[in-house]
């Protein structure tokens, strides 16, 4: 079959089967919206980050420059850690002192000796724990506190009827694709039966129609991505999703457009006796 | 399946009918021949070719070079007449343009032209199946088989029928007719066709395995068709 015919067929097809076509693309477009909407709502729920962790590393007396510089580039590569700082016993005392505010007093007379020189670590809550069991085996650590952060207290999940919008819209939409494919293999049986039977292969006898179930899905994913989109700015107050997550969200929908199309649109081979 | 030891010639230049009663293998030696059907033994060349073993995916490129006719192969609704009959010979690989112009041919030789840009159902049965005739002939495939062609048609239907199929072999084509009807059988005969009778899925031949009646072999020629089949 010429690239003419397949052109011809293309939009003969189109408009033929023009309303199977459309709700194809709503169908999809349905899913595409409870997909990202799905994303959506789960952002707009999630409970604010928890703060980092603090987890403090104090030295031994012997430890010299040198050695608490290696133990700073060694803690930095960890996984979990987000920064590093080597606090001077100075600075400690300074610090402790700024901490005291009015009772800094009870700190008269002591010596710039008083603390022991330690690294200060911010690190990610959930890697803080095994961060400090770690720290304390290094050679040259001689104590360590964990100044963990609380936990976020956990609000009441406020979108719990746009999670089962989202959930109900995703089973209709899931469905409606099921219909409409259904629908399109239907109209297209005898037509795909007849090219089988004049000859043309089966690959060539379903592409046009392939085709056309292809860019009704892409279409309906366009659409109802962009909808969720606005649904979830309008309503929720939700920004877009990040790009990546746009595009490997949509890839993944073309591709269950592209082999929901496929299965729905096998005729058999044997079909063409028929 | 319901043929059984049959063993059939066609040669290029040819035309053979095949009578037999309803439920004799007719329809299924045709479709077998068209490469519709496997048999489920046997053998089954087209040209030099048997391809009775071939896969699947092979099959469309031998069809494509066959122009079936069966009352089971229906028009398409949405298509206009012409465009049915178009979709033959692009299958066979025809520009739009040339098969616009091979489909008008052969619904003129079937003497449905002025329907060209009508629908199927606003057809009568008799100018349907005149159509489907038609598909199968557009393009002048080498080998052309039809199933019952007189079936629903006026006498002067299957006249032009029967001339049509000849126009197809007057090319140095091979023409397989079935058909349960006596009258149409005889026209072939009379216009120069091999008469095959079947029964039971066996031909008869006066008592003899194979049996061919009346055969009139134009000119010396490697068969287009020939199906061996056994059950």
């Amino acid at each position: 079959m010429t690239r003419a015919w397949l052109l011809r067929r293309l939009v003969g097809d189109g408009r033929r089967h023009g309303l199977a076509l459309l709700a194809l693309a709503l169908a999809f477009g349905v899913v595409a919206f409870a997909a990202a909407g799905a994303r959506l709502v789960g952002r707009a729920a999630a409970p604010p980050a928890a703060p980092s962790a603090r987890v403090i590393a104090y030295l031994d007396e012997g430890v010299d420059a040198a050695r608490a510089a290696e133990l700073e580039r060694v803690l930095a590569s960890l996984p979990g850690v987000e920064a590093v700082r080597a606090v001077s016993a100075r600075e400690g005392l300074d610090e402790l002192r700024g901490a005291l505010g009015a009772r800094a007093t009870v700190l008269e007379g002591v010596g710039p000796d008083l603390l022991a020189p330690s690294l200060e670590v911010v690190a990610r809550p959930a890697a803080a724990s095994a961060l400090a069991i770690r720290l304390g085996r290094l050679r040259g650590v001689a104590d360590v506190d964990l100044v963990s952060a609380a936990p976020a207290p956990r609000a009441p999940d406020a979108r719990r009827p746009a999670r089962l919008g989202v959930a109900l819209a995703g089973a209709l939409g899931l469905l409606a694709v099921v219909a409409a494919l259904a629908v399109l293999r239907a109209r297209l049986r005898v037509e795909l039966s007849l090219w089988l039977a004049v000859g043309l292969t089966r690959a060539a006898s379903v592409r046009p129609a392939l085709w056309l179930a292809m860019a009704a899905g892409v279409a309906g994913v366009a659409l109802g991505g962009v909808g969720a989109s606005w649904a979830a700015g309008a309503w929720l107050g939700v920004g877009a999703l990040p790009a990546r997550e746009v595009a490997l969200g949509a890839a993944g929908l073309v591709v269950l457009a592209f082999f929901a199309s496929r299965v729905a649109l096998r005729i058999p081979e044997a079909a063409g006796a028929a | 399946m319901v043929l059984d030891e049959i063993s059939l010639q066609v040669r290029a230049g040819e035309l053979v009918v095949v009578e037999g009663q309803r439920a004799s293998g007719k329809s299924s030696l045709a479709r077998v021949a068209a490469v519709l059907r496997r048999p489920d033994a046997g053998e089954v060349w087209i040209g030099e070719r048997d391809v009775a073993p071939l896969q699947d995916t092979s099959l469309p490129f031998v069809r494509r070079n066959i122009g079936y006719y069966s009352g089971d192969l229906p028009l398409l609704p949405r298509f206009s007449v012409l465009e049915n009959v178009m979709v033959a010979a692009a299958a066979r690989g025809f520009e739009p343009a040339q098969a616009r112009e091979l489909a008008l041919r052969a619904l003129g030789r079937v003497g449905v032209v002025g329907a060209a840009t009508r629908a199927p159902a606003s057809l009568s049965t008799a100018e349907r199946r005149l159509v489907a005739l038609a598909r199968a002939l557009a393009g002048a495939p080498p080998l052309v088989i039809v199933d019952d062609p007189s079936a629903h048609l006026a006498a002067s239907d299957a006249g032009a029928v029967l001339s049509a199929i000849l126009g197809v072999v007057e090319v140095g084509g091979a023409a397989l007719c079935t058909s349960p009807d006596g009258a149409f059988a005889e026209a072939v005969v009379r216009a120069g066709g091999r008469r095959v009778r079947l029964e039971g899925g066996r031909v008869l031949a006066g008592g003899g395995p194979i049996g061919i009646v009346g055969a009139v072999a134009r000119r010396p020629a490697a068969p287009v068709v020939r199906v061996e089949a056994r059950r």
